[in-house]
């Protein structure tokens, strides 16, 4: 009621007004702060490098090989790094903060926990997105020496991107929960490992946990048909729902924080 | 504008704040004076809404913490006790996103940008890093970043930490320019810093308020007031009957033993001992012991007042 009669007496704007220019504020000077230091330039030309290497040494090989098998073989190799990229590249989204103790500027704000997490998780996977675009060549690389579909090139860099979201949403509630990036680091490994090995454990558990287990699996169950350029619902069901249940998470646990202090 | 209602405040089983209240009047400056650790940081957090109260609410212009805090941010502008920058941001960036943070436009956050940069004396150095700016410089960008909304509330940290003499000065002038247009409360453990900035100064000590008033108001207390500790021989019910006829007197923490031996701490405006010996012997109480104490304040007052010489 209190609200309402501020509201109208024009002392305090709406709540919710300006919810997505928020969000892309947030994101473009988080996005800035990437190429503002080294650490983005490093990560960003480490990716490049690695998964360069794995192209050239076990997706093109010595052996000739059918395109689709060399695109294949691409994104199985770029899938590791892609997680990989993913965690350090997001780690430091709120654990940063507090160890720079700035998080206290967005905490006073008129801004909600959501706004703050989404705009953090948008810039991560923009920079996220244009180094997997910065990795097209190889592709184009293969296409010059012999057929290449398109659709297998597409499908492949969407489950990039939906394997990388997932792991940037993963390491995002672990910068939350953590208050040095190092920790983090530790705190997201940990969980995209457990994550990657659940489909072991659906091996030794029964029903229902080994379906349970097994559709959790990160990588095994849900990217490779990717990778072999075959779109399926299921698994692009699975990881939006992954990123938006941790992206949840970090929300909610960053509300907690008014309650601990 | 600002009303602490019976705020209180567990970390754990640790009490940071027992049962604060006090209001801040529109337009007032009020330094929150108290130690280190006496809850100064978090009531300011609370009322910040970067905390909830465990009991107690904080009202901001009539809204509440608890259940409008996003309204209460919009008309807060805080800065912590260390700058919140960001260091490889220039100190036009980051003012331009602390105001877009804050709900302007563009252009509404460059006008306000240009305003607030000459008032705090920021123009010169408006293209370096927030990282290279020396800490008194850094301590103006968190205080623009403040105002920059020209919220209705400032609330400062302790903005006077860490810096030189002559830094401090420079803060105080800033302090002292927002007179009017914000209402303004600001924490110190220093008493001594914040004279001729506050109107009137909140002290607090373990969470608990212990006086308020301008710093005459609080000299002039202390001036006056004895406090005394007597134990008496004779019954709880006569002592009670003595004390209550004693003008201005105060007494607390009456603790009877055997229901003959009683025992008392009395506060007093001037010195009441004579008096208080005689009124004890005609109502048949045996003295046993009468000996003035120190005031809580006083120690309280002076070591705050102490800090600041050695500063």
């Amino acid at each position: 009621m209190s609200n309402d009669i501020a509201q109208k007496a024009g002392r305090v704007p709406a709540v919710g007004s300006g919810g997505a220019a928020i969000v892309l504020l947030i994101a473009r000077r988080e996005l800035a702060g990437y190429f503002s230091s080294i650490s983005g330039y490093i990560i960003l030309a480490a990716h490049l490098l690695v998964t360069g290497l794995l192209f050239n040494v076990y997706a093109v090989g010595n052996n000739p090989r059918y395109s689709q098998e060399v695109l294949e073989a691409f994104f199985f190799f770029s899938s590791g790094v892609t997680m990989i990229t993913a965690i350090v590249l997001s780690v430091r989204l709120i654990a940063e903060e507090k160890q720079l103790k700035t998080l206290v500027l967005l905490r006073t704000s008129p801004i909600t926990e959501r706004q703050l997490i989404w705009g953090k998780f948008l810039s991560a996977f923009a920079f996220f997105a244009l180094t997997l675009l910065l990795s097209i060549y190889m592709p184009a690389l293969i296409s010059l020496n012999g057929k290449v579909s398109f659709s297998q090139i597409m499908a492949g860099y969407l489950g990039l991107l939906l394997l990388g979201g997932a792991c940037i949403s993963i390491s995002l509630t672990a910068s939350v929960w953590s208050n040095t990036q190092l920790i983090a680091g530790v705190v997201a490994g940990l969980l995209v490992t457990l994550l990657l090995v659940s489909w072991m454990l659906a091996k030794v558990t029964e029903e229902p946990l080994k379906t349970l287990f097994y559709y959790t699996a990160l990588h095994n169950m849900h990217f490779r048909t990717f990778a072999r350029g075959i779109l399926n619902l299921r698994d692009v069901v699975y990881y939006l729902s992954l990123i938006l249940l941790f992206l949840e998470i970090s929300i909610s646990s960053l509300g907690a924080w008014r309650w601990r202090g | 504008m600002i009303q602490l209602l019976n705020l209180t405040k567990y970390y754990g089983t640790g009490k940071a704040l027992q049962d604060l209240s006090f209001s801040v009047a529109p337009g007032e400056i009020v330094g929150l004076v108290g130690k280190n650790g006496a809850g100064k940081s978090t009531a300011l957090k609370i009322i910040s809404c970067q905390l909830l109260p465990s009991e107690g609410d904080v009202r901001v212009d009539g809204l509440s913490v608890v259940e409008s805090p996003l309204e209460v941010r919009h008309l807060i502008g805080y800065l912590p006790e260390q700058p919140p920058l960001y260091p490889e941001m220039t100190v036009t960036a980051y003012l331009d996103f602390t105001a877009r943070l804050r709900g302007l436009t563009a252009s509404q956050a460059q006008n306000r940008r240009e305003i607030v940069m000459g008032e705090t004396g920021l123009s010169d150095v408006c293209d370096e890093r927030l990282g290279n700016l020396s800490r008194g410089y850094q301590q103006r960008v968190g205080i623009a970043q403040a105002i920059i909304h020209q919220p209705r509330v400032v609330l400062l940290d302790e903005p006077m930490a860490g810096l030189d003499p002559f830094q401090i000065v420079q803060i105080r002038e800033l302090i002292r320019s927002l007179r009017n247009r914000h209402t303004v409360l600001f924490s110190s453990h220093i008493l001594a810093e914040i004279t001729n900035v506050c109107d009137r100064v909140v002290l607090i000590d373990r969470g608990a308020l212990k006086a308020q008033g301008t710093e005459g108001d609080l000299h002039e207390t202390l001036a006056g007031q004895q406090r005394l500790f007597l134990q008496v021989r004779g019954g709880e019910n006569k002592l009670k009957a003595v004390l209550d006829k004693l003008p201005e007197t105060r007494f607390s923490d009456l603790e009877s033993r055997n229901g003959e031996v009683v025992q008392v701490h009395i506060t007093a405006r001037g010195d009441v001992r004579e008096i208080l010996s005689r009124a004890c012997h005609e109502a048949g109480l045996g003295v046993m012991e009468l000996r003035t104490e120190k005031h809580g304040l006083e120690d309280l007052f002076m070591e705050l007042l102490g800090k600041a010489e050695v500063a």
